[in-house]
């Protein structure tokens, strides 16, 4: 029923089914709609920060780089698949080593200091490369081991397992936890990363901690969502949400909303139309986003 | 009076020996690992309650000097202290410093009232973990209160006019009951009535918190007028000691920066306020002994 780039889609039924009929009927979808929600939820939470702080690119970049490890894990790993927890594993401590490589080059940089987009746009490419050339030669050394090209780009929602719903919601947890937990320490170094280290606030520990939550939710979710999706969701939501919000901690909470609110309709108008849900979620942020942008710009004369 | 003794050697600023050192520079150096020599052989020492107008040309190093004394930068050679320890290891006591940014520090389009910039300066001492409570939005209502910005705590200060944004910033800096205030070419956005406006808010700051001020800016007129010494900085920084109202030729001299750097004590008030402490001579202390061999290309 599920196509290779995740088509949530209903043909294979004999009566067609409301869309809650489908959910409660399968398993599948019930994962899809819950780890859609949980995705959409973690990544809108860290978009208003990573537009404030100008990272979008390094989100991509990361997500990106996640194909890097997944071929490593891969490789190195014989007889595994892209969802194996030791996979995973590799690819998250790919991608946190490479983070950190970036943050070290462009923060603290020494006489050849390079610029972060530079060094973000080295890792990506570098990465990429790498990952393309891994998974060929596994492909080599295992000659029925197929590569989901498109599930690594678009993402595979519908095709994801049990285990990975829980790491998702693991994942929520933590990243939602430690931005209330830290929200006036992540607020002033987004604001002002200077003043707040003038301040004494602890800001080489603030900074390495977000590109931390940042990396493990782009992993995580590039691999249900694709990179492309998770690029987006970085971004739109945070912009949808600081179009309209007047503090911060409401432009966390809306962008929140946002993310649970786009995966949920994308998924929604996947199953109805027969479409990949990642386009679907992509449009409807994109949407939003145009809307949100009116009514500011409709506000402001 | 230690006036005497200040041989030609001695450190600018020192003859006035009147209130505690809140920052003493000693032989600084500082390159940019790029752009070559930024500071070279800088010495001076501030006072409590002083007010130093530091000028000088772009690139002449005025704010990699406040980088320094913030502690943001390390100087590659020679020491400094702020209230008597290294900049760095201030830990929670770096609020003691106050931090107006060259471009106030206010983002346009964060989302944040007045009132939540100001409470920002609240941030480091509350620690981790803790959210600022009434008591943190009281002292940050007083500072808006103290800045003239009344009323306004609820708007967005990313739409603030340029003056304004100046006054939260200061208000940002206040609420942490700073000792010693710096800033960074904090009237280049303002008109003549801003400016005249934001002098007059420090000098009433000064008197009422204690505060010694350090302000770095290119606008000589104004800081003439204000500040009670004046240092100029083109890479490296001497001082005079002067007993005159400063001169045409004098702020000619100054902008330029041709010349090493100036230290002037000015103003006939100013000089009355310090003769309680440093009477007679002071003022007419020896010079400096002057390095004219010094290279005074640009720096960074």
């Amino acid at each position: 029923m599920a196509t290779i780039t995740g088509t949530a889609t209903k043909d294979a039924m004999d009566e067609p089914l409301s869309y809650l009929q489908a959910i409660v009927a399968t398993p599948p979808l019930q994962r899809a709609v819950g780890a859609g929600a949980l995705v959409g939820l973690t990544c809108a939470c860290l978009s208003p920060f990573v537009v404030l702080r100008r990272m979008a690119f390094v989100g991509d970049g990361m997500a990106h780089a996640a194909f890097g490890g997944l071929g490593l894990g891969l490789f190195l790993i014989s007889g595994s698949r892209s969802d194996d927890v030791a996979v995973q594993a590799i690819t998250i401590g790919f991608c946190l080593l490479l983070a950190l490589s970036v943050g070290l080059v462009s923060r603290r940089g020494g006489h050849h200091r390079i610029s972060e987009d530079s060094a973000i746009g080295i890792a990506f490419s570098v990465a990429m490369a790498l990952g393309a050339l891994l998974i060929t030669l596994r492909q080599r050394q295992e000659a029925q081991y197929a590569p989901n090209w498109e599930g690594y780009l678009f993402g595979s929602l519908i095709t994801i397992g049990g285990g990975q719903v829980w790491l998702t919601l693991g994942l929520a947890a933590a990243v939602l936890a430690i931005l209330a937990a830290l929200h006036k320490e992540l607020m002033y170094y987004t604001y002002d990363e200077n003043l707040a280290e003038v301040s004494g606030l602890p800001v080489s520990f603030l900074h390495y901690l977000f590109l931390l939550l940042l990396v493990l939710t782009v992993v995580v979710s590039a691999r249900l969502v694709g990179i492309v999706l998770v690029s987006a969701s970085l971004v739109l939501p945070g912009l949808i949400a600081l179009a309209l919000c007047s503090s911060l901690g409401m432009a966390v909470a809306a962008a929140g909303l946002v993310g649970v609110l786009s995966y949920e309709a994308g998924l929604y108008a996947s199953y109805v139309w027969n479409v990949p849900p990642g386009s679907m979620v992509i449009l409807v942020q994109f949407a939003l986003f145009l809307a949100a942008t009116g009514v500011a710009r409709v506000r402001q004369t | 009076m230690s006036t005497q003794a200040a041989a030609p050697a001695a450190v600018p600023g020192a003859q006035n020996a009147g209130g505690t050192p809140v920052i003493e520079v000693r032989g600084v150096e500082f390159a940019y690992e790029k752009g070559g020599q930024a500071l070279s052989g800088v010495n001076f020492t501030v006072r409590e309650g002083e007010f130093l107008g530091l000028i000088g040309p772009n690139g002449g190093g005025k704010t990699t000097l406040l980088k320094i004394v913030l502690g943001l930068l390390v100087p590659q050679k020679g020491s400094v202290l702020v209230l008597g320890r290294d900049p760095r290891a201030l830990g929670a006591d770096r609020r003691l410093i106050g931090y107006v940014p060259q471009d106030s520090g206010v983002r346009k389009h964060f989302p944040a009232t007045v009132l939540d910039v100001v409470l920002m300066g609240t941030y480091s001492s509350l620690g981790l973990f803790r959210r600022p409570g009434a008591k943190e939005r009281e002292a940050a209502l007083a500072a808006i209160r103290h800045v003239g910005m009344e009323g306004l705590e609820g708007r967005m200060a990313g739409g603030l006019s340029g003056g304004q944004q100046q006054r939260v910033a200061i208000a940002r800096a206040l609420v942490a009951r700073p000792k010693l205030l710096l800033l960074d070419e904090p009237t280049s956005g303002l008109d003549t009535g801003g400016q005249a406006q934001l002098f007059d808010l420090l000098e009433r700051l000064r008197k009422e918190y204690g505060l010694t001020v350090v302000m770095v800016s290119h606008d000589v007129t104004a800081l003439a007028h204000f500040a009670e010494h004046l240092a100029c900085l083109n890479k490296s920084l001497h001082w005079h000691d002067r007993s005159e109202l400063i001169s045409e030729e004098v702020l000619r001299k100054v902008y330029a920066c041709e010349l090493d750097a100036f230290f002037i004590k000015h103003r006939e008030h100013l000089q009355e306020f310090h003769g309680d402490h440093a009477p007679a001579g002071h003022a007419h202390g020896p010079h400096c002994d002057h390095d004219h061999g010094h290279d005074h290309g640009h720096g960074h």
